[in-house]
């Protein structure tokens, strides 16, 4: 042994994962026909895809639980079941499973050991080097105080730290995860994530994770392989494989891609037919009317907001799966907020001020981008003309705009002494409509950008 | 340990590289004290075997002509016994106690396995219908008396090995399902072929009304007239089936987290199993076979280790092992004394007394039953 003591087992490196042309079956039942994927050392991915597309079958071919009917499992080049012995495998690749059974009668310490077995000698035990890497493991999963307690008496989080420190015990190179967090709250599905990727950062692990929550996919896996169809359907960057298209050609049903609001990667949200049918049998103001076809080239929308007066405009744009920007706003504004809260793309100035040239000039940016501009029945003063002066410029450039609602006459919502009120009569002079409502605003959406599809 | 992690110190707790006095180390303290009390009350139980029954002989006198018959030992006691004292310890009482020790050692390992290789603590020895197939062997054979002498053993004893391993190798062919041998499969022919045999067995009996007495004897367990000839045909499978459960201990402990996570620690579960199988029948068989069906010790014993030591294979075998055969030999001293002349059937002492002592312990302990 070596005398290292980090607070991380630390593989020499990761190993790599290459299966060639793998099919697997029960009986005569193919799961999985001729798939060839490539995890690379160090790398994290995940496996998604609709139940019984094969996940779980595939990790069990790779852990040696389940032959391959035909093709490879290689390890660092080496043939997982034809060139390695089954503890050589086990001291390459560790699993963390779904389940562990829940009346375990073993202390944490116990539990943790049982990873050792790939290395301990049957006649000779545990040697104190093995009480050591329990340990180290322990440490990194923040499971050495539960070392005395039983499994039996552990919460979900903290069991499944404990198997997951039995994984790390193991000392692997390759860490299989088959839906970890599925028993677990929220909270403790992020934490179990972030402990992995931490080993994945700083240790090198190789990851390998199938994962049933789409968004926690994103978030953590670098690459996705979307299984489906008794195959691999796509492959590459959650950006690359979360797309409408292939989600659909895989789960079936509508979806929505949108972005996660903090950390950038894709976002999938479901949209239920049947929810749909009730909003729209609840009549004039109960949601957005459906398109007439799936929605999936999201139409890009510019929202020029403010003083709370948008909140619902907001919502029913998201909820009709448009691609939503809005602003400039000052931070702390009712619709700020809103829009923060939906995830959306939010032009923020200073609270309290006249928003800036900066500001408006991306917020412009992001008109001239957009598929179409809304502007709300926000009231306009000094701070934002020169928001409603961009909406004008786009307008003249030939971006579709709309206003939705604001009374008939603008000069009630101008403070500017007349120069807002005279900007929007020239929008309407323009041929830019407006709406009674949100419902009406999708329509219009919809109608301008040619019924979803992007120009 | 060997070169300490030094001055880096991990996570300081443990400082030098020491590890810190955990439920691992302090079990494994515990453990010590549980073997040394069980191996005195081993030799305790031996001893008062040999000395008491009908002919009650002193202790002092038993233990010099026991350890005058040891090598080397021999020397130093001064023989002053009657002869016929030697003879009731030596011919007969020494092999009916080291055989109840045995059996009881044997019984203890092959329950303790069978509870882990099938996660169930309801399992026993005789749970793949073990005890069925040799009792069917046994009656046949007490019916029948065929007039051989096999092994200078008799018929029956014979008769309930071949019928103890013919059951299990029915059972687990009816089992099978391809490859694998699924235990919930083996558990359920176990119990349907189990049942199918006893049937035969009373329907033997009911054909054959006179041997009735005999063959009630024979089920429930009895050390009676065991000699030298019974523990010499049983000790070869006893200790080695013994050995084999032991030795696997840690492939007992993953297979309790299921087959896949056996495999993912490199347990070869399709093979480990079939040898735990074939170890823990071959001792089930072997003790049937030389001392009828003794219920219960195979039960509760390593369930009540199990409260002391831990779920631990590796320890709870061996320790298992010792506290069997300590138990089956005070059993065994109780069924030939307590009605001297007359003799019960160990197996009743064992359930009568083990039942509720077993019932207490588990009313007592927190976490139930394992």
């Amino acid at each position: 042994m070596t005398g290292r003591a980090l607070a991380l087992p630390r593989p020499a490196r990761g190993a790599s994962l290459v299966l060639e042309g793998l099919t697997l079956a029960y009986g005569s039942r193919v799961v999985l026909a001729g798939v060839d994927l490539r995890v690379r050392p160090g790398e994290f991915a995940g496996l998604i895809g609709p139940n019984a597309s094969g996940k779980s079958t595939l990790i069990k071919a790779v852990s040696r639980v389940m032959r391959p009917a035909s093709g490879r499992v290689l390890l660092d080049g080496r043939d997982a079941w034809r060139q390695m012995t089954l503890a050589e495998v086990a001291r390459a690749v560790a699993v963390v499973p779904q389940d562990f059974p829940l009346d375990f009668p073993f202390t944490v310490e116990e539990t943790v050991l049982m990873g050792r077995l790939p290395y301990v000698h049957r006649l000779r035990g545990e040697q104190p080097a093995d009480l050591a890497r329990a340990r180290e493991a322990m440490v990194a999963t923040g499971t050495l105080r539960l070392a005395d307690r039983t499994l039996a008496e552990l919460a979900g989080g903290e069991r499944q730290r404990v198997v997951l420190a039995k994984a790390l015990a193991q000392e692997p190179r390759l860490l299989l995860l088959d839906e970890p967090t599925s028993h677990l709250d929220l909270g403790h599905q992020v934490e179990i994530l972030d402990l992995v990727l931490r080993l994945n950062r700083e240790a090198g692990l190789t990851v390998l994770a199938v994962l049933h929550d789409l968004n926690l996919a994103a978030m953590y896996c670098r690459r996705l392989f979307l299984l489906g169809g008794g195959g691999l359907l796509a492959e590459g960057s959650p950006e690359e494989v979360l797309t409408p298209d292939l989600l659909r050609a895989a789960f079936g049903g509508r979806v929505l891609v949108g972005r996660h609001p903090v950390h950038g990667c894709p976002q999938v949200t479901q949209v239920s037919p049947g929810l749909e049918e009730s909003h729209r049998r609840a009549g004039e103001d109960g949601g957005p009317t459906p398109a007439a076809g799936p929605v999936f080239a999201a139409p890009r929308v510019h929202v020029l907001a403010g003083g709370g007066t948008c909140g619902r405009l907001l919502e029913v744009f998201v909820e009709a799966g448009f691609r939503v920007s809005v602003g400039p706003l000052n931070a702390g504004d009712a619709d700020w907020r809103t829009g923060r809260a939906l995830g959306l793309e939010v032009v923020t100035d200073w609270p309290f001020s006249p928003l800036g040239r900066r500001s408006t000039r991306r917020a412009a940016g992001l008109m001239r981008e957009a598929d179409a501009v809304v502007v709300g029945p926000a009231p306009f003063g000094r701070g934002n003309l020169a928001a409603l002066e961009a909406v004008a410029a786009a307008a003249r450039a030939g971006r579709p705009v709309a206003m939705v609602g604001g009374g008939p006459d603008p000069a009630d919502r101008d403070f500017t002494g007349g120069r807002a009120a005279a900007l929007i009569r020239e929008l309407k002079a323009g041929g830019s409509p407006t709406l009674r409502g949100p419902a009406e605003a999708v329509t219009w959406v919809r109608s301008v950008t040619r019924g979803g599809d992007a120009p | 340990m060997g070169t300490g992690s030094g001055g880096r110190g991990l996570a300081g707790a443990g400082g030098k590289g020491r590890p810190a006095r955990t439920a691992g180390v302090r079990r494994r303290a515990g453990r010590r004290l549980v073997l040394g009390l069980l191996g005195m009350s081993l030799a305790g139980a031996v001893l008062a075997g040999v000395a008491l029954g009908s002919v009650r002989l002193p202790l002092e006198e038993t233990a010099r002509i026991l350890i005058h018959r040891l090598p080397l030992l021999g020397a130093v006691v001064t023989v002053d016994w009657p002869p016929t004292h030697e003879a009731i310890i030596l011919d007969l009482r020494l092999p009916r106690v080291l055989l109840a020790a045995v059996v009881g050692a044997a019984l203890s390992v092959a329950g303790g396995a069978f509870q882990g290789l099938f996660r169930n603590p309801m399992a026993d020895p005789y749970v793949i219908g073990v005890s069925s197939g040799a009792a069917l062997g046994a009656a046949l054979a007490i019916a029948v008396r065929p007039r051989v002498d096999w092994f200078g053993l008799g018929a029956v004893p014979v008769a309930a090995f071949v019928g103890a391993l013919g059951t299990v190798l029915v059972v687990y062919t009816l089992a099978r399902r391809g490859r694998d041998v699924p235990v919930g499969n083996l558990l359920l022919s176990g119990v349907a072929v189990g049942s199918f045999l006893s049937a035969l067995v009373s329907l033997v009996v009911v054909l054959r009304r006179r041997y009735l007495d005999e063959v009630v004897f024979w089920l429930l367990g009895s050390l009676a007239g065991r000699g030298w000839g019974h523990l010499a045909a049983a000790l070869p499978y006893l200790v080695v089936g013994s050995a084999v459960l032991v030795s696997l201990g840690r492939e007992l402990n993953a297979l309790l987290l299921g087959d896949e996570e056996a495999a993912h620690l490199g347990v070869a579960v399709g093979p480990v199993r079939k040898v735990i199988l074939a170890a823990a029948s071959l001792l089930t068989a072997a003790a049937v076979a030389t001392c009828g069906v003794v219920g219960f010790v195979g039960l509760i014993v390593p369930h009540l280790v199990r409260l002391v030591v831990g779920p631990d294979h590796r320890t709870l075998l061996p320790v298992s092992a010792l506290a069997g055969a300590a138990l089956l030999v005070a059993a065994d001293l109780v069924a030939r004394t307590v009605v001297s002349p007359a003799e019960l059937p160990v197996g009743v002492v064992t359930a009568l007394v083990g039942g509720p002592f077993f019932l207490f312990l588990l009313s007592r302990s927190r976490s139930g039953v394992v």
